[in-house]
């Protein structure tokens, strides 16, 4: 049993894993396009981000060869590229910097306009505006 | 109408990468080592010849940590992880001060219940264990600082969501002494060996505990470092800039 789930996850390695990079990428795209809730909008971005990581994992991968870790199951080095493996690791910590600087930000606009909608958001800003001037004249007036 | 925009572009860039991206990419699991730079890092013999290396018995190597993305983060590329642990400190620094700009208190609360907030005492030392337990063994063993910090702060993160009255205190004072001692273990590597961030003590037996020299210690302080700073993100949505 546990040699056909090895024997599984070997042939799943075989594929090519940059078409899984090139899919996530285009429905990140199409998420920022098409959405106009700010919010999806940064799920789409986190979506490219995952991609663009795979991608650049894929990219060192060697067929046969064993995570880049001397231990006692691999004790002479017969690894795949690790240096994209340590850049990624860089990435991944500055895309949860830019998740929750932007997840800050959304909190913020959601507390002046009260909504994430952009088309609600454009409608809020303009009455707004309208309103501050509204209060200005009034000001002059007294 | 705009999903059928949405649609064209996300398709436009399919096939950009698909026809002019791919074909300069080199072929999926046959990447050629030997013409590689890591193929040095891998032998740790950046300096002198390729010699092979074995697990418990190769010593006093350049670099000792067994796990070659550790030694690569942490020794080779060590300055570029200060400035990735310093581009963490100012996200979590600007999210805490745009949320304590907020007018309302957006506080959440919600019902106790009895379940997680004794279960929570049971998980929180297991939590922590395993946290530092990852962050200790990140030159042996998958792992490292930054998911040894983050397993910490998912363990503050299990509180706040036990306990109603729970708060995060003195975060910042954790973080601001990691953080120094991140950049005073680089000092003494320029006093003792000459360049900022070089690994000064002994490497040791390739796979032992004690080894890799300084490894162990920065990826420690990172650990308590991206810890501290994850909690600190965590309270600060949860505090809502009360």
């Amino acid at each position: 049993m546990l040699y056909d789930l090895s024997e599984m996850f070997r042939e799943a390695l075989s594929v090519p894993y940059y078409y899984l990079p090139l899919f996530l990428v285009s429905v990140g795209i199409y998420g920022i396009v098409s959405q106009r809730n700010l919010f999806k909008q940064l799920v789409s971005l986190g979506l490219i981000d995952t991609g663009v990581n795979i991608l650049i994992i894929s990219l060192g991968y060697i067929q046969g060869m064993e995570a880049p870790i001397y231990s006692a199951v691999t004790p002479i080095a017969k690894f795949v590229d690790p240096l994209p493996q340590a850049l990624v690791l860089t990435a991944i910590v500055i895309g949860v910097g830019v998740l929750g600087l932007g997840a800050t930000l959304l909190i913020k606009i959601h507390e002046r306009y009260g909504t994430l909608e952009l088309d609600e958001l454009k409608f809020s800003k303009e009455h707004q505006r309208w309103q501050e001037i509204m209060d200005d004249e009034g000001d002059v007036g007294v | 109408m705009r999903r059928i925009w949405a649609i064209l572009v996300a398709l436009s860039v399919l096939m950009f990468f698909f026809y002019r991206i791919m074909p300069t990419l080199p072929e999926f699991g046959n990447v050629e080592m030997f013409r590689k730079s890591t193929f040095d890092i891998i032998h740790k013999s950046t300096k002198g010849p390729y010699d092979a290396r074995e697990f418990k018995k190769s010593k006093n190597l350049e670099e000792g940590s067994a796990n070659v993305v550790t030694s690569i983060v942490v020794n080779y590329r060590s300055f570029d992880t200060l400035g990735e642990v310093t581009v963490l400190f100012i996200s979590a620094f600007g999210a805490g001060l745009m949320l304590g700009s907020l007018r309302s208190n957006r506080r959440i609360t919600f019902d106790e219940h009895n379940v997680l907030i004794t279960a929570s005492g049971v998980a929180l030392p297991l939590i922590f264990l395993l946290g530092s337990y990852v962050f200790i063994h990140g030159h042996l063993s998958p792992g490292g600082g930054f998911p040894g910090g983050t397993i910490l702060a998912l363990g503050i993160l299990l509180l706040a969501l036990a306990r109603n009255d729970f708060q995060v205190a003195g975060t910042k004072y954790v973080e601001q002494i990691s953080g120094a001692g991140y950049v005073v273990v680089g000092l003494a590597g320029l006093a003792i060996s000459g360049a900022f961030l070089a690994n000064f003590l002994p490497t040791g037996t390739l796979g032992e505990l004690f080894s890799a020299g300084v490894v162990p210690f920065v990826y420690a302080l990172i650990g308590f470092k991206v810890g501290a700073e994850l909690a600190g993100l965590i309270s600060d949505l949860r505090e809502g800039g009360a």
